[in-house]
């Protein structure tokens, strides 16, 4: 071990931080640390530093970590040599006052050539000061400037300010105690066993005792080996058993970080109550109670059935009356009994029934009531189906889009709001409603988020997308808009869901019309200006349609498409998602072959001088006067764009992009070719116009398949 | 150790908290949906005061009837409320130590505090902190009260809100709250069953819907009127002759009656956001009157 190192060892112990906060509030602290350190020029050595978290403290070890801060070289530059030193090299007056206003001999005073001539340069070495006196001044400040997702106060409002109260802080370095204080708390090198099990006050000297004294004390420090435990734990009490165990690993996480020593314990309940929906009791006891469901092991090919026992993880090392079972048991037969309550009476009522209640029921206070949004998502749905030229059944479209948001009257949702649209599919199936109705209640609010299953039934799909829509839409239209990270209204959730839908399902839907054919309905009610809200959502679309096309999974598989290339297709004003991410495709992989680096400079170029000469890029009446050409390059121009506008036809109708990025990568020669030889900007006022509209057509021919100045110049291998 | 009834519960809770420097003060006499909504709590955690009190508070909860059938669901409860004010640095130490005196061996239980950050939003009063989880019950709510009447509070102030009816259905090992032993060989029942029923069938059933709103309306205007009432020049070291705590008693009035109101299934979505800023509107001047009055 370098005599020049010592291990440090820093714990800041927490009131019981929150389970879903603590993992990254460890890692801010730990990059936060890294920073103090090196700019304080504090070596970390060569083992670095190592980090763990439990809920009640947060802990970090540089095993090896330099004991002084580095020296600082530091040069100053003075006068011009010829100034400061006469003829004979004597120091004038000029190089005795810089010597003495930096601190610097006379004598040690050094000269650099420079561009400028010959300087006076003083250099000054700082020497480091211990770390212990940086840590000791700058530690608390360190961490008090972690950021946190929701700060308070635990003293007064000037106080400290952390994401539970700090109340105390372990800091060793090189066997001795750092001193700092925050609020109340003052370090020392102390630290505390388990809350419960071991409240005791514990010295430590070094972080192997640190560890083993906390273990001894029922402190499992390293979040992984918590993670395993409970593993073990649940793993042990179904071996051996008809039974496994559903599992779940967020809702492990929330136990790693709620729990300084969980235990996995199981229990058991009625079975009377597995006569309830299987969605129902899961989330009873993984959303509300947080237990982990327990399988039959042995149910049949992709069958789930739950076995009425379940698993809690409790913070304690063992349950040896059963007083905590039976506790867990009979919380979970309360819950139970509330959720049958619920089921049976919510049951008396027909969803039909339920859709007058929803004029009552306030979707959002601008956009009006439930029953209205319902009309809306019929009305978007229709438009969908005939639009895309789906195969769905009609009758049971509009069924499901009319009982979609029944449910949000019922008892159960109002208990178990994540259930919504899961409960009304349950209980339209029970209502005896059509399968596919019932199928597509149940799935309207599927996609979750980009990592989630899309609805299985394509009724299901439809409501999904004219469900979300209508909500951006809305939302847009009252200026509530994503802004940053802020985004109260979940709107990019939605609209993720809606553009992963539409892609998978290969829903070939222009969403520019459906946007305006949502924008028509809000419309009916209320006021907005029509062309900012558009402008406003087609960006928001186009922005998140870019991040999903970057997915590979989500956009034809294969390779991941570039930046660029998404931008480019996006850039073309279509709005047929699934024929852009097919040009997208085609592009990357056309890419490979045909070099669009000098098509994009010219491109480029096109769309420069169109938009200086003023010519509207849409509309029509574009004449092309042969009679006008002066050059053979023009004339070459005009009848490759007519071949290729021929060849762009057919092989547009037959969705061939590859074929069609080939041919306009063939026209790369003419193009070039005309630039370099005509002078678009020309005297004669017609032939200008001629040689812009002839730009113009190429352009309108291009921008089909993609704006190709969007692409950036490759670096590889194709130039 | 003793079983102890549900009286016995609040006298050990009481005798605690007075051995830890509280004021034991008595239940609120207006309609309170808390024990937050005690003036004891809402204008004590106001100013720089150091101050210390626990109370039993019967809560009104009117949706939350259910005709004293639901063996967990009660119209009105049993909260017992602490504050503390600055917060002690073993808070929750003294906490947990309240738990032992009740009988709970916490060595031999799950105790977790897990995340839940509180708000009243006809108070303007929010806090963080967690509910208190033993053996996967909710038993108490432990919240650092950040603001109320949305004023920053200089300094915090701990709450904590005891559930009495679980925590006593946990001791005795019942299943429904009403065979809890309330003392003196009576039952949970046979002491509150009754009232149960009664005010479940008004609140659900009867409550005249006109007579309320107008109820309602009549509070919220003589709170008002108190207000703007400026009356004599203030005595010496007063800023305002305006009678605050009989302001806010009618807020009080007004916060139930929009309680009975949700219950009865009249209010609408957006009513809901409008009467319950108008409460908070009328709580947060109060607040502000009252900690300006306070800091003279």
């Amino acid at each position: 071990m370098n005599s020049g190192t010592g291990e440090f060892l820093l714990e800041v112990g927490c009131e019981e931080i929150p389970a879903r906060f603590v993992t990254d509030l460890s890692r801010e602290l730990t990059m936060k640390l890294v920073e103090f350190l090196e700019k304080n020029r504090i070596a970390l050595g060569d083992s670095g530093i190592r980090a763990f978290h439990t809920p009640r403290r947060l802990v970090n070890v540089i095993p090896q970590l330099a004991k002084r801060q580095s020296a600082l070289e530091e040069s100053v530059t003075g006068p011009p040599k010829s100034v400061a030193f006469d003829s004979q090299g004597r120091a004038t007056q000029a190089a005795l006052s810089f010597a003495h206003k930096t601190g610097v001999e006379v004598e040690e005073l050094s000269v650099i050539t420079t561009s400028k001539g010959d300087y006076v340069v003083a250099k000054k070495v700082q020497n480091g000061i211990s770390t212990e006196k940086i840590l000791e001044s700058g530690l608390a400040t360190m961490i008090l400037s972690v950021p946190l997702p929701k700060a308070m106060y635990w003293s007064t409002p000037d106080g400290p300010r952390f994401l539970r109260p700090i109340r105390w802080l372990c800091c060793v370095f090189d066997g001795k105690p750092i001193r700092f204080q925050i609020g109340e708390a003052r370090s020392s090198n102390n630290t505390y066993g388990h809350r419960i099990l071991q409240p005791r006050r514990i010295a430590v000297h070094t972080f192997s005792e640190y560890e083993d004294h906390l273990y001894k004390a029922r402190v499992l420090l390293d979040p992984e080996k918590r993670r395993e435990r409970i593993q073990n734990g649940v793993e042990q009490l179904v071996s051996n058993t008809d039974a496994k165990i559903l599992q779940d690993s967020g809702l492990l996480s929330t136990h790693m970080n709620l729990s300084e020593y969980p235990t996995p314990l199981m229990g058991e309940f009625d079975p009377n109550f597995l006569k309830l929906p299987a969605e129902i009791l899961e989330a009873v006891m993984r959303d509300h109670q947080k237990y982990f469901c327990v399988l039959r092991r042995n149910a049949g090919e992709g069958e789930k059935v739950l076995l009425p026992k379940f698993v809690a993880v409790i913070d304690n090392e063992s349950d040896p009356h059963g007083y905590v079972r039976r506790s867990h048991e009979r919380v979970l037969r309360a819950r139970f009994a509330d959720a049958e309550f619920f089921w049976e009476s919510d049951l008396k009522v027909k969803l039909e029934d339920r859709g007058a209640m929803l004029e009552k029921v306030v979707f959002q206070e601008k956009l009006g009531s439930y029953a209205e949004k319902s009309r809306r998502i019929g009305v978007l749905a229709e438009w969908i189906v005939q639009e895309g030229g789906l195969a769905v059944d009609r009758e049971a479209l509009i069924r499901s889009a009319h009982l979609c948001k029944c449910d949000l009257t019922s008892q159960m949702v109002k208990e178990f709001p994540e259930l919504q649209g899961i409960v009304g599919g349950l209980y339209a199936k029970e209502q005896g409603e059509p399968l596919e109705v019932s199928r597509a209640i149940y799935e309207h609010y599927q996609p979750e988020n980009l990592e989630s299953a899309v609805p299985d039934c394509l009724t299901g799909a439809v409501i999904s997308i004219a469900d979300r829509i209508d909500t951006i839409v809305g939302s847009f239209t009252l200026g509530h808009r994503p802004t940053g990270s802020r985004d109260p209204f979940g709107l990019r959730r939605l609209a993720y869901g809606v553009i992963k839908v539409i892609l998978e399902d290969l829903i070939s839907i222009d969403l520019k019309k459906l946007v305006l054919r949502s924008a028509d309905l809000h419309r009916q009610t209320r006021e907005f200006s029509e062309d900012e809200v558009l402008k406003a959502l087609l960006e928001f679309f186009r922005d998140h349609a870019q991040y999903v096309f970057l997915q590979s999974a989500l956009c034809g598989g294969g390779e991941k498409i570039e930046r660029d290339e998404a931008a480019a297709v996006l850039a073309t004003e279509h709005w047929d998602l699934c024929g852009l991410a097919a040009r997208a495709r085609a592009l990357h992989e056309t890419r490979k072959r045909e070099n669009f680096d000098s098509l994009a400079v010219s491109f480029k170029r096109i769309k420069n001088i169109l938009r200086k000469s003023g010519v509207e890029f849409e509309g029509v009446g574009l004449e092309i006067q042969p009679e006008l050409f002066e050059h053979d390059e023009e004339r070459e121009l005009s009848n490759q764009i007519q071949e290729l506008k021929r060849g762009l036809l057919d092989l547009q109708g037959m969705k061939d992009y590859s074929k069609t990025l080939e041919s306009i990568a063939s026209m790369r020669p003419t193009v070039d070719r005309f630039f370099d030889k005509v002078l678009v900007n020309a005297e004669d006022p017609s032939v200008r116009k001629n040689r812009f509209n002839l730009l113009l057509s190429l352009y309108r021919e291009f921008i089909q398949i993609a704006d190709f100045s969007e692409l950036q110049p490759a670096t590889g291998t194709h130039l | 150790m003793k079983r102890l009834t549900f009286q016995e519960i609040i006298f050990e809770l009481e005798r605690f908290w007075s051995q830890e420097d509280c004021v034991i003060q008595q239940p609120y006499d207006v309609e309170v949906g808390a024990g937050t909504m005690h003036p004891e709590t809402f204008f004590r955690v106001l100013g720089p005061t150091p101050y210390r009190v626990a109370y039993v508070q019967p809560s009104r909860r009117p949706a939350d009837g259910r005709y004293g059938i639901n063996p967990n669901r009660l119209e009105k409860h049993s909260q017992f409320q602490v504050i503390l004010k600055p917060p002690p640095v073993d808070v929750q130490d003294v906490y947990l130590k309240s738990l032992e005196k009740l009988g709970i061996k916490l060595r031999e239980h799950d105790i977790k505090f897990e995340e839940d950050n509180w708000e009243a939003p006809t108070l303007g009063a929010w806090g963080m902190g967690w509910q208190v989880m033993l053996d996967g019950l909710e038993i108490t709510q432990f919240t650092y009260f950040q603001q109320s009447g949305g004023i920053d509070l200089n300094p915090a102030s701990v709450e904590l809100t005891y559930g009495l009816e679980r925590i006593a259905a946990f001791l005795m090992n019942v299943d429904s709250v009403f065979e809890i032993e309330w003392g003196a060989g009576k039952t949970y029942a046979e002491v509150r069953q009754r009232a149960e029923r009664e005010f479940s069938l008004y609140n659900f059933e009867l409550a005249d819907i006109p007579t309320l709103y107008r109820i309602f309306e009549s509070y919220e205007g003589e709170a008002r009127r108190l207000l703007e009432h400026s009356g004599d020049t203030p005595a010496e070291g007063k800023r305002t002759n305006i009678p605050l705590l009989q302001v806010y008693d009618f807020c009080l009035k007004c916060s139930h009656l929009f309680n009975v109101l949700d219950a009865r299934g009249a209010v609408s979505v957006t009513e809901r956001v409008s009467l319950m800023s108008r409460v908070r509107d009328l709580t947060c001047q109060v607040a502000r009157l009252y900690s300006e009055e306070i800091s003279v």
